[in-house]
């Protein structure tokens, strides 16, 4: 295992010495080859009372992937991507996991695309941005992959109309996100869909943040997106480890309902992202951690009716300016982990980055101040900066 | 001292500034007078035909169209490719690029039915590769534009033999070009404009103009300039330039 990172490390020093991106191509087949990496600096600045660590105060790589994408023919398409840093720190980080993107896509039926394997969900608009392309060093908590999975195993399949203004996506996955990867699935067998209608106008709306290009024309678009997953553990059975997430509520023993809406807006380099989730959690068990937060206190069904709410909503916006190759990013967020549970957390961030070469090469730093917190969610600090460089080859 | 050193640096920078407009390409703006949408998906490229009646119409999809010139398809031919980025036409033949497989294809203008395929190697990104092709008749030269990273103006004689390569820094980007009238032309799609350039590719004008995502630009026969905007899948018809 070691041999094989320290050959995959090989490979991605050379393709950075070399700064180019590898072209293959024999005819009908073509692939190609680019890595992408980041650091950052780390340094919380405010600590809550009674915390004196400064372990979280660091230096270190945040993402080294390697890309490969090619065509073979001319309908089938794949992609993969693979975060080394990841594979190595084996944090099983929902923002980050170690092999991002794994999947084909058929585009020769004229009804629809088909996509199969590995990668992220269609569910929100702000979850299908590339980290790459933000001046955040950070996503939104409400979309970061606490409370429901960014990328999972499945088969979507994809429709545009009107010239691509309206998208359409449809699919089944395993509903254990990110765990599926290393723990496999869950004994209730059960799955979750997913689904996302998009509207955008005048031109199709690629998924950006920022506007680098300066819009010649106001374009906005609209979206909205649903999940459904049933998952009733048989008695005596578990959901495979970490995939009921930070909070135990990301994969439930029950029904979960998911319910999403987002905004985008973009002119002149002026941008602007909104989104709105909801999420209704029917517990098979009223005794359920996630219906009982308060120690010492039952909370009864007649109460809690078995369900408990999360959900959360930002707003974003973010100015480019050509002549100082820049941009200035600010997002207010919200989230509420359980309705059951005292508190809601509050974030405001800010973002600048500098762009040495686009989004290919950029100095980034983002700051952000938490406004206020949840219990069960104390974080332990109130600032935090980020400081870093990223580097798309 | 130092106050006097900050108001020459200040004086030295204000007229910087100024000197650099004096010499800079004048700016004008192009004004829309049609548009309508085409029934082409993902339209990257168009030219003239060579009896200055119709337009050839080339997709990201890996299809060749022959159209009116409003852009309604009169013909499709049989050639696929993966990505076709550029097209010409000459009396006999139409030159298809596909910027995917690094190959041009020569296709019979009448028929449009493949008659060579000829391998044009490029070692840039997949999706940063050849953008324009256009012929000048004074030297008898093709001429292919990379898109960017780098720009790259790359002069072919009549057989494709590779002759030079020249890099251009004076755009974000380049998504097609012409040769009109003996001159050379740019269409740049993140930076919004057409560049006219001289001998030496320096930048003698430049107008912009309010059209998202412009791949593909041509005159017709009365110098007016006909953009294609891939996503929007529409034509848009500008009078002739001043």
């Amino acid at each position: 295992m070691k041999f094989k990172i320290l050959n995959l490390l090989f490979i991605v020093c050379i393709v950075q010495i070399t700064n180019a991106q590898f072209t293959f191509n024999n005819g009908e087949n073509s692939m190609t080859i680019s890595s992408r990496f980041s650091m950052y600096a780390q340094r919380r600045l405010i600590l809550d009372s009674g915390q004196v660590s400064r372990k979280k105060d660091l230096m270190n790589i945040n993402r080294l992937q390697l890309v490969l994408k090619g065509n073979r023919g001319k309908h089938i398409k794949y992609d993969a991507t693979f975060d080394i840093a990841a594979l190595i720190i084996k944090a099983n980080d929902p923002q980050n996991p170690a092999i991002l993107d794994a999947n084909a896509t058929y585009t020769g039926f004229k009804a629809f695309d088909v996509i199969a394997g590995w990668g992220k969900v269609p569910y929100s608009r702000q979850n299908q941005v590339s980290f790459f392309e933000s001046a955040f060093w950070h996503r939104p908590e409400i979309t970061g992959g606490i409370l429901f999975s960014r990328r999972d195993a499945g088969v979507t399949l994809h429709k545009n109309l009107f010239h691509k203004l309206i998208n359409l996506y449809g699919g089944v996955y395993t509903g254990l996100g990110e765990a599926t990867l290393t723990n496999g699935n869950d004994p209730s067998g059960g799955v979750e869909y997913i689904s996302r209608a998009d509207f955008s106008y005048p031109t199709r709306y690629k998924y950006t943040e920022i506007d680098i290009y300066h819009s010649v024309v106001p374009m906005f678009s609209l979206g909205v997106n649903g999940r459904y997953a049933k998952k009733i553990l048989p008695d005596g059975t578990n959901f495979a480890a970490l995939s009921n997430g930070e909070f135990g509520n990301k994969v439930i023993n029950g029904e979960k309902y998911t319910y999403g809406a987002d905004f985008s807006f973009q002119y002149q380099g002026f941008s602007f992202q909104a989104e709105i989730h909801q999420l209704k959690n029917v517990m098979q068990d009223s005794l359920d951690a996630n219906l009982q937060p308060i120690q010492g206190r039952i909370l009864p069904v007649s109460f809690t009716n078995k369900t408990f709410y999360s959900g959360g909503a930002f707003v974003q916006a973010n100015y480019h300016s050509k002549k100082l190759k820049s941009a200035f990013c600010v997002r207010y967020e919200q989230m509420n982990l359980n309705n059951f549970v005292e508190g809601e957390q509050r974030r405001l961030s800010f973002a600048y980055a500098y762009m040495l070469k686009g989004t290919k090469s950029m100095v980034k730093v983002s700051f952000y101040t938490i406004d206020s917190k949840e219990v069960i969610d104390p974080f332990g600090f109130r600032q935090e900066i980020r400081l870093g460089w990223q580097v798309i080859l | 001292m130092i106050s006097s050193l900050k108001c020459v640096a200040i004086c030295c920078v204000i007229i910087f500034v100024n000197i650099t407009r004096l010499f800079a390409a004048p700016k004008t703006h192009l004004k829309i007078h049609n548009k309508h949408y085409i029934n082409i998906p993902e339209p990257s490229d168009v030219c003239l035909a060579a009896n200055k009646s119709s337009l050839f119409i080339v997709s990201d999809q890996g299809l060749l169209y022959q159209t009116d010139l409003q852009g309604k398809v009169l013909k499709q031919s049989t050639l696929t490719g993966d990505d076709f980025e550029a097209v010409y036409a000459d009396d006999n033949f139409v030159y298809v690029v596909d910027e995917s497989d690094r190959k041009l294809y020569k296709v019979d203008a009448t028929t449009l039915t493949l008659s060579k395929t000829i391998d044009i190697p490029y070692k840039g990104e997949l999706n940063e590769g050849a953008e324009g092709i256009s012929y000048n008749t004074s030297n008898n030269h093709f001429y292919i534009v990379t898109e960017k990273n780098p720009i790259l103006i790359r002069e072919f004689d009549v057989n494709f033999n590779l002759i030079s390569e020249t890099k251009f820094k004076d755009a974000s980007d380049v998504s097609s070009m012409q040769f009109y009238n003996n001159q050379l032309y740019f269409l740049s799609d993140e930076d919004h404009c057409i560049l006219k350039l001289d001998d030496t590719y320096k930048v003698i004008q430049k107008w912009n103009f309010n059209i998202p995502n412009p791949e593909g630009f041509c005159f017709d026969k009365d110098g007016n300039i006909i953009i294609l905007s891939d996503e929007m899948e529409a034509i848009f018809f500008i009078n002739k330039p001043e």
